[in-house]
Order: structure tokens, then C-alpha cells, then sequence
């Protein structure tokens, strides 16, 4: 059976490159063949804002709408996201906005690596 | 002891990584990974020599380093590898990760 990793991220899209940091490395897991789990806290839960458009900068949210579709399941805070006036269905395709207590605690009992890129 | 991966985001100008991998683990146990501004950790002698004091395996991401303008010939410590590397460093070669 595949290890799993889960990547926690707390950093918004446009603040640096950590969101484009744990997407790469959750598509190396992927492609190494391990299950990779993600989930956006705090500032992070921006980067599955559908219709980024970030003009000269890599797009780091159809970068993660890609590696969802490729395989990565990814959910972000519900909290965190009201909080920051988005609604449920403003997420880009596949991602949840789901929660800590079931989404992180579940991502986290499954894995056998966990990561935190953040400020 | 448990071997560690330790991830560092951060420059030297922001941050002095060796000090909280010195605290948590010993150097046979403890590997950093460089990533992003953490590139730098690499390229100063003085934070160079500290995380070299501090961790068995210095492993500085590539794509990162390059993004920066700066090769693996600039290096003071460690060696660069891919985003491969660092998963298979982190799922395979450590038991935890920490990110300081």
C-alpha cells in the first residue's frame, strides 16, 4: 500500500511562493506514486479562489486545479474561507472547503508524513 | 532518536535555522532541505558553516536555487537535488518533518 503525505499550508497565493512550493511537492509525491492529502488554513485557504488571474506570476490556484484532477485531494478550512468573504462554489473544480476537525483530522490519520509550509 | 527532516523557507537575514535544529536533534539524525529564500542558507559561509554543524545532509532544491541565479558550483554546504529528491528525503530517508 502507497504512504501517504499531507501537506498543510497556511500561506496566501500572492504572499510568496509557499502554495507554489507544497503543489510541486505534492506532484513529485504523486508522481513518486505516494497519496498525497492537502489543506489550506489561515491566509492559505485563497489559493483555491477560482479566477486568479495573477497576470506575470505563475498561477499557483489552476496550478493545484491540476494536481487535484491528476489525483491530489485537497480541502481547505471553511472558517478560514467565510471569514475572508468567499462563499462555498467560488473554490476552483475538486477542491472541499471543508474543515479542520474532519478534513485535516482525517487527511492526518491516514498519513504517514506530515508537512507545514508557512511563514 | 528519530531522524528529522528539517524544511527551512527562510534566509539568513530572516532567520538562523541551525539554533532550533541543534535544540531538536543531533546532527546524525537531522537533514535540512532548502527551499525557496532558504536557497541562501547555502550560499552564506556563516549560515553555511552553522547548518553544516548542525545537520548531516544539507539538500537545496535546484529549481529554487536557479530561480534565484545561482548554480550548485555556489554552494558552501550541501548538495542540490529535485523535487523528487526532497519527497523521497522526506517519505522514505526521515521519520518526521518539521518546518522551522
Amino acid at each position: 500500500m502507497a504512504k501517504t503525505l499531507t501537506i498543510l499550508w497556511r500561506t496566501g497565493s500572492m504572499m510568496a511562493m509557499d502554495a507554489n512550493v507544497a503543489v510541486k511537492l505534492a506532484k513529485a509525491a504523486l508522481e513518486k506514486g505516494y497519496k498525497v492529502h492537502m489543506f489550506g488554513y489561515g491566509e492559505g485557504v485563497t489559493v483555491v479562489k477560482s479566477g486568479q488571474n495573477p497576470k506575470r506570476f505563475p498561477n499557483v490556484g489552476q496550478e493545484l486545479e491540476t494536481a487535484i484532477k491528476e489525483g491530489v485531494s485537497t480541502a481547505v478550512c471553511e472558517t478560514c474561507y467565510a471569514a475572508r468573504g468567499f462563499e462555498r462554489g467560488e473554490e476552483i473544480s475538486g477542491a472541499k472547503v471543508g474543515s479542520l476537525t474532519n478534513d485535516f483530522f482525517q487527511f492526518i490519520s491516514e498519513s504517514d508524513r506530515l508537512i507545514t509550509i508557512a511563514r | 532518536m528519530p531522524k528529522v527532516a528539517f524544511i527551512v523557507l527562510k534566509s539568513p537575514h530572516e532567520q538562523n535555522p541551525a539554533n532550533m535544529v541543534m535544540r531538536l536533534s543531533e546532527r546524525n539524525h537531522a537533514s535540512a532541505i532548502l527551499l525557496e529564500d532558504g536557497v541562501y542558507q547555502a550560499l552564506t559561509t556563516s549560515a553555511a558553516d552553522s547548518l553544516d554543524k548542525a545537520a548531516h545532509e544539507v539538500l537545496v532544491s535546484r529549481e529554487d536555487l536557479e530561480a534565484r541565479g545561482f548554480s550548485a558550483s555556489d554552494l558552501k554546504v550541501g548538495r542540490t537535488g529535485e523535487y523528487s529528491d526532497i519527497v523521497e528525503l522526506i517519505m522514505e530517508r526521515t521519520e518526521r518533518t518539521v518546518t522551522v
